[in-house]
């Protein structure tokens, strides 16, 4: 007996020595890898939607009152039956369907750059709108504006070991109302949004950005809406093409 | 062997580091917020939107009459696997172990309704040859990728893309990608048919993890007379589907856009409908 | 604990599926189709391959070229000699190799006219069985075949039925479809038909008009092979169906036999449609009839082109009009 709690101990201790030499052998801990160099996965670049899935709500403007699909409260069924895309044009407010929780059903592109080693930054064409993913500590100012982006935080998940299954997981809060469809189908100032965005190999090996975006809202939103946008790599931008927002096209 | 020794061994091994798998088991309720009439009641006639047809693709969907579903021959005649993206049924998957290793021989997802079960060999078996009988089912191996699930599909019957005439081929492969976060379950379906398609095309399903089991089981099937005498092929000749002003009738998107084409996936398409769509003032159908 | 079972079972079942294919022999496909009953693929057109006790039964022979590789392969299945030749079709493809497979083959007359080898049919190698149009196609025409090669049973009625192997073989002759010596031979035990050129899952049926084929006989004939398959009804997921063995392409079952009798009809209605319009041959072929399976059975060059299947059926139904 004593000798099977040696050999066990002796393996225990071994694996562990391997798991700190990993880290540097004895003294103080490595600083932590910045988020830049810490990504499983790269998701910079330019990428353009590959709209295959809800077509008519996304490549062309839905009629008045077309909303399968969406989990949508009473309250929210008033607000997108009342929807006047005139009356919203002519208010100026004309980037509401480019919030957070629907900017990535827009088709467009989007351009995915490294702000600073703890900062990821998205461009899309679509509207020209900017969302920034923070890593680390970073926390949004208390009682700060809602924006129509709103404020992003941003973790890696998995990966590593050779694979690349790795994921970005964005919370984002803080949000202006908008419209999760560009036919007035809303979102309230409470709603919250996580999304996944991974990277999934094509059978000729390209790179395809995969997210997955569920949104919250306890007021419009019977449960999570749930949808998943895929783009395909570009490799420069000669097709970025930024038009502005439009509340009826 | 003595006790001793294997428990020493097992410590040793299970203090190795594990190989990145995650556990897919489980019943997952579909989250049917995309897609969701072409994956509930079915898909508008002749909107093939968003699709990646090549000429042939497009002049078999146009020569598509719903009635061939009545024929005896093809009463009983269930989808490929493909139907995991085009319908609106959950998933309950399990592991198989092997009976003398107990490592995962195979990962299943159960039958349901019209689509077979699929079997998930994750022992490194080959696919058969090609003149190997396509059967129900497919043949489908896994590998794993971290704890990413990459399922790839051959030896598929032909069966539909959109269930509206937008056929696949038995030259179809299916990969599959099993991305799980949580009780989140994400699926990345991507169909590559050199018969219809010009390039692959990607559909991305969730589920969520469910308490209640999802029902599984295909029923069984008797072919009934639904009028459509042995024999007879129904089909609409070149020039004559009814339906090729459909999408344009109910939702005023140009009838080219309906016709599909790898060009209708990508954000400059806009551009070339902008001027010849007409938004109706109101949804009349199939409005949710 | 059923359940468990089931499962456990048809993983038993897909993993033998998966592993029936061997790898390639000798650029030959060996495809184990039931448990007694294999397809050849690769020594032109397919062979079925039946094996018992009483030895081995082929359906068609591929080309001559290929004889060798098929005995190669035919010796690794079983040390059995082959007792019977079935031609289901008479194209080079399907006859080619009749000769040297029946000599390599041990006739079912053993005990005939007791000793000597010329006084055994065949000279003593395996009996070469067809519908009498096979036999007329090899022994008249511009370049007969030898004689050693021909059919030597031979049989005018439209059904011949034998038995091998313990079970019953039909041979059941179509007439005038893709040409006019086309049979399928139903091995009623194991459930398999072998077809000959009726059916390819690898192109457009290949009308030969010159020899007696039709457009109406084509359909005819794919809707017989529906007849004599059974789909795996009630239990879709849980059995296969009847197993066909196609002239050329892999093996089937009833749902590719309606896809492929769908395809036919369609072009030929199609076809139909064009020259009720007055259109022309040429003006036909421009239409493109064929285009919603082109890339699936089409061909622009080789021995058999989606424009040579359209003016086929062009000509048959122009034939049949007259």
């Amino acid at each position: 007996m004593k000798k099977i709690a040696l050999v066990t101990l002796a393996i225990l201790a071994a694996h562990a020595t391997a798991f700190a030499q990993g880290r540097g052998r004895g003294g103080a801990p490595a600083p932590p890898q910045t988020a830049k160099a810490a990504a499983p996965i790269d998701v910079t670049g330019y990428w353009v939607s590959v709209v295959t899935e809800d077509w008519r709500y996304r490549m062309v403007t839905p009629a008045k009152g077309d909303y399968q699909g969406v989990p949508m409260t009473p309250e929210a069924r008033k607000i997108a039956d009342a929807w006047d895309p005139a009356k919203e044009e002519a208010s100026g407010e004309v980037c509401k369907s480019y919030g957070a929780p629907a900017i990535l059903r827009v088709p467009g592109r989007l351009h995915l750059t490294w702000q600073d080693d703890q900062t990821l930054r998205m461009d899309t064409d679509a509207g020209k709108q900017t969302r920034v993913f923070h890593f680390g500590n970073w926390k949004p100012a208390s009682g700060g504006p809602h924006t129509i982006q709103g404020d992003s935080v941003a973790v890696w998940e998995g990966g590593g070991r050779g694979a690349t299954d790795g994921a970005m997981k964005v919370t984002t809060t803080n949000l202006k109302a908008g419209f999760l469809r560009k036919n007035g189908v809303p979102y309230g100032e409470d709603t919250s949004l996580t999304e996944y965005y991974e990277l999934i190999a094509m059978p000729d090996g390209a790179p395809l950005l995969v997210v997955t975006i569920s949104t919250t809202d306890p007021m419009y939103l019977r449960q999570p809406f749930v949808i998943t946008s895929q783009f395909k790599k570009e490799p420069t931008d000669a097709k970025w093409h930024p038009t502005d927002c439009s509340a009826t096209w | 062997m003595t006790r001793k020794t294997i428990f020493v061994l097992a410590l040793a091994l299970a203090a190795a580091p594990a190989f990145a798998e995650i556990d897919l088991s489980g019943s997952w309720q579909a989250i049917n917020h995309e897609d969701a009439l072409e994956r509930g009641a079915g898909p508008n006639p002749d909107d093939w939107a968003g699709l990646p047809f090549n000429e042939s693709g497009r002049a078999k969907a146009l020569s598509f009459s719903q009635s061939i579903i009545s024929m005896p021959e093809r009463t009983c005649w269930f989808q490929t696997q493909w139907h995991i993206a085009a319908g609106p049924f959950s998933l309950r998957m399990w592991a198989v172990p092997d009976p003398i290793t107990g490592k995962v021989q195979a990962w299943m997802i159960g039958a349901w309704e019209t689509r077979a079960p699929m079997t998930i060999w994750m022992d490194g078996r080959p696919h058969p040859s090609k003149n190997a009988p396509h059967d129900q089912t497919g043949f489908t191996t896994g590998v794993w990728n971290g704890n990413e699930l990459i399922a790839t599909t051959t030896h598929l019957k032909s069966g539909y893309i959109r269930r509206n005439g937008a056929a696949s081929s038995d030259q179809a492969t299916i990969t599959t990608h099993f991305r799980r976060h949580g009780d989140l379950l994400t699926l990345t379906l991507i169909m590559d048919d050199p018969v219809y398609l010009t390039e692959p095309y990607i559909l991305t399903r969730s589920y969520n993890l469910a308490t209640n089991p999802v029902a599984i089981g295909g029923p069984p099937c008797i072919v009934g007379d639904e009028g459509v005498e042995s024999g007879r092929v129904p089909h609409y000749l070149p020039g004559k589907n009814p339906f090729v002003d459909e999408m344009t009738k109910r939702y005023g998107i140009p009838p080219a856009a309906a016709m599909g084409g790898a060009e209708t996936m990508y954000p400059e398409y806009r551009e070339k409908i902008k001027a010849a769509f007409k938004r109706p003032e109101k949804c009349t159908i199939n409005c949710g | 604990m059923k359940r468990l079972s089931a499962v456990l079972l048809s993983l038993a079942f897909f993993g033998a599926l998966s592993i029936r294919a061997a790898e390639p022999d000798g650029g030959l496909d060996v495809v184990k189709v039931r448990k007694n009953f294999y397809m050849i693929a690769g020594a032109g057109g397919n062979i079925g391959v039946q094996i018992g006790s009483d030895g081995i039964v082929l359906v068609n022979t591929g080309t001559a070229a290929a004889s060798d590789q098929v005995l190669a392969t035919l010796k690794k299945l079983t040390d059995l000699p082959t007792r019977y030749i079935i031609n289901a079709d008479a194209g080079a493809e399907f006859v080619g190799g009749n000769e040297k497979l029946a000599r390599a083959g041990y006739t079912i007359f053993t005990n005939a006219l007791g000793g000597g080898g010329n006084a055994l049919p065949n000279g003593g190698g395996a009996s070469i069985l067809s519908h009498d149009s096979v036999l007329r196609v090899m022994s008249t025409g511009k370049t007969p075949y030898p004689s050693g090669a021909w059919p030597n049973e031979a049989f005018f009625t439209p059904r011949k039925a034998i038995r091998m192997n313990d079970e019953g073989i039909e041979i059941l002759y179509q007439p005038a479809a893709h040409s006019s010596a086309d049979s399928f031979v139903l091995f009623r035990a194991s459930d398999v038909v072998v077809t000959g050129d009726v059916m390819d899952t690898t192109r457009f049926p290949m009308i030969d008009l010159a020899n007696g084929g039709s457009i109406q006989g084509e359909i005819d004939a794919l809707n017989r092979l529906i007849d004599l398959t059974i789909a795996p009804t009630p239990f879709i997921y849980k059995d296969v169906g009847t197993y066909v063995v196609p002239g050329h392409g892999r093996v089937c079952e009833q749902m590719e036999v309606v896809d492929y009798r769908d395809m036919v009809v369609l072009v030929r209605d199609n076809i139909a449609d064009l020259m009720k319009q007055g259109k022309t041959l040429e003006q036909i072929k421009a239409a493109r009839p064929a285009l919603p399976y082109e890339t699936r059975y089409g061909s622009q060059s080789g021995p058999w082109t989606t424009n040579a299947f359209v003016e086929a059926v062009y000509k048959s139904l122009q034939a049949k009009k007259s």
